[in-house]
């Protein structure tokens, strides 16, 4: 299978009161199109920052990092954005909505980021939100939205243009367990069909199932990786140094 | 596109009302200052600039028109010789007093020139007369005891009617007609009359002048007769309309502090319109940060980002000029029936909107300052 992020070595650390505080240490992760991959661990981990980096908005302090082929870890502040833009879709745990924005122009401002303008960008935000099932709520304002439809909305935001990787941070955290997880298996269900390349952070152990693998972070480490069914048992084995891998299913 | 800017813009509806408040009085203080300046600096060379001479004759160090003093009438023989003349005639400009009916006295500035051959509405064919007159005519004026006052300083001088008997420095002046919109910037309001009744009224020899109107002959090389002037006629400064138009408005605004203070005052409504706009852009700004921060997020280019904080800057600017201009128009229309004029011609019009664009552009570029800081990693801390 095709891998969409190479992690290699990757450290991060902060200086915290004069203190260096290393929020990750050492970490070597692929992540392959069409996989769904959860990110666990406890709080202060380093799962936002590892996914911060695999989403080019934060820079490592050593190791490679490369999405979709491209190392970015040499790549020039200014050129990161470009590949957020063409490469990476972003859920976010609080929305992150534009509010004075409807559903429909919230998904049209990143296709007009990625060059789709006018018609369309219109036709295409429609086909977003009925793929989420929000056909009918294009014209609705995030304020007159539930949780659950607006989360939605942000994936609909998220697959505009079509980015081979999707990278979610706590996005059920804000939402019901039944509506948190409606919104994950169609987070999945979209990512296994179109062949994307899926990182959620998650603190909810009640969605490991719909997960296709599990890696566990601890103290900036991967402490383990799991693969959680047979779905892509033909996937090679992500390579997690010194750390222990087996199947569940 | 989607309307990102103008949707951030009237979302809140109280913000939005207080930046358009401050642009507005912004826009509303620079007009009015810088209008004031016009209109007293338009008004302080009024007589000169519309006089219809070329050159003017005066005595020697006159710095503007209100300074003139006397000397001898003589001298117009001498211009009126020279080559490159076409005309010549003597004009007075000197203070007198008017005494009203009732017995106060106030100051008036004569205006005596030679109203020879001045016909109803034409009085632009003689140099140093009145106009926009509305009633009467320049040929009224050679009646011994004529005189036009614009009716804008009726009500100061206790006229009521055409044909009322006044005491001009104890002669005899009556109302014969009337102009409009003839404004003094000093608080002496101008008395049209013949040179010859000015001399009575300004107490003036009979062989003597305040200043000589010069029109050149058609082709005539001004720089050149100028000059031929200057070297002809001793004891006196030749002066070209338009020199002496600006060293009067020169004094009067500058060398008196007059302008400077209406300049500053300019100055300060730009400075106050530029901090209220900056603060409430700036708060509108913060306000939205943490879309910002995810637009920065999603990929957006710093500059796609300063373009939303334009966008609404810029819309601002338009809105409230818009509304500050309204409210200008009336307040200009009102000062053209008082004494004091605040002038809004086009180009001042342009210029305050570019102003406005200016001091809103400033606004925007204090908040770019802090989205470019932002750190698109604020997407994920809650």
């Amino acid at each position: 299978m095709e891998t969409a992020i190479r992690v290699r070595g990757v450290a991060k650390t902060y200086a915290e009161g004069g203190v260096r505080v290393a929020a990750l240490d050492g970490v070597d992760l692929d992540v392959y199109r069409g996989e769904v991959l959860l990110l666990m661990g406890p709080s202060g981990s380093g799962k936002t920052t590892l996914l911060s980096i695999m989403g080019c908005i934060l820079r490592s302090s050593s190791g490679s990092v490369q999405i979709a082929g491209l190392e970015i870890t040499h790549l020039k502040e200014r050129d990161l954005p470009r590949v957020r833009l063409r490469h990476v879709g972003f859920v976010f745990q609080a929305f992150n909505l534009f509010p004075t924005l409807t559903a429909q122009e919230n998904v049209e401002v990143t296709l007009e980021l990625k060059g789709v303008r006018g018609a369309q960008a219109h036709k295409e935000a429609r086909e977003l939100l009925a793929q989420v099932h929000l056909a009918d709520k294009c014209s609705a304002y995030p304020a007159d939205l539930s949780g659950g439809q607006k989360q939605r909305v942000a994936l609909a935001r998220a697959l505009a243009g079509s980015p081979e990787i999707l990278l979610a941070d706590e996005p059920t955290a804000a939402l019901d367990s039944h509506t948190g997880r409606a919104v994950l298996e169609l987070l999945c269900a979209l990512a296994h069909e179109q062949n994307r390349a899926v990182v959620i952070v998650t603190h909810d152990s009640r969605v490991i199932d719909l997960g296709d693998r599990l890696v566990h972070l601890e103290d900036g480490r991967i402490s383990s990786v799991e693969r959680l069914n047979n779905r892509l048992a033909a996937m090679p084995q992500a390579r997690a140094d010194s750390q222990s891998t087996f199947s569940r299913s | 596109m989607p309307p990102l800017a103008r949707r951030n813009l009237f979302h809140d509806k109280i913000r939005l009302a207080v930046t358009l408040t401050g642009i507005t009085f912004a826009v509303l203080l620079v007009v009015v200052e810088l209008g004031l300046f016009l209109g007293f600096s338009t008004t302080t060379s009024s007589l000169i600039d519309r006089s219809g001479a070329d050159l003017w004759i005066a005595s020697k160090n006159v710095s503007y028109i209100e300074q003139g003093s006397p000397f001898s009438e003589r001298k117009l023989y001498q211009v009126r010789a020279t080559p490159g003349v076409a005309s010549a005639e003597k004009y007075i400009a000197r203070f007198a007093s008017w005494k009203r009916h009732e017995g106060g006295h106030e100051s008036v500035q004569v205006v005596g020139f030679n109203a020879g051959g001045g016909r109803a509405g034409e009085s632009e064919e003689v140099m140093g007369g009145p106009w926009n007159i509305t009633s009467g005519t320049v040929a009224d004026l050679n009646a011994p005891d004529a005189v036009l006052v614009d009716d804008l300083y009726w009500k100061k001088l206790g006229i009521t009617h055409v044909g009322e008997v006044f005491e001009l420095n104890g002669y005899r002046a009556r109302v014969v007609g009337t102009t409009h919109g003839i404004r003094s910037f000093t608080t002496a309001p101008y008395v049209f009359t013949t040179f010859k009744n000015a001399q009575n009224f300004t107490l003036l020899r009979e062989d003597q002048t305040v200043f000589i109107l010069v029109r050149a002959a058609p082709g005539a090389d001004m720089k050149e007769l100028q000059r031929d002037l200057e070297s002809r006629v001793r004891g006196v400064d030749v002066l070209t309309t338009s020199q002496f138009s600006n060293m009067t408005r020169s004094y009067w605004m500058f060398t008196t502090g007059a302008g400077v203070a209406v300049l500053l005052a300019a100055l300060l409504g730009l400075v106050v319109g530029i901090v209220v706009v900056t603060q409430t852009i700036y708060a509108t700004t913060m306000d939205h940060l943490r879309e910002y921060g995810t637009l920065k997020a999603i990929g957006a280019p710093n500059s796609y980002v300063y373009r939303v904080i334009f966008e609404q800057a810029a819309m601002s600017a338009v809105m409230g000029y818009g509304l500050g201009i309204s409210v200008s128009l009336f307040i200009v229309h009102g000062s053209e029936q008082g004494g004091v004029a605040i002038l809004l011609p086009w180009p001042m019009a342009a210029l305050i909107f570019a102003l406005t664009l200016l001091m809103c552009g400033i606004a925007a570029a204090v908040s770019i300052n802090k989205v470019t800081q932002l750190d698109p990693a604020m997407v994920f801390r809650n």
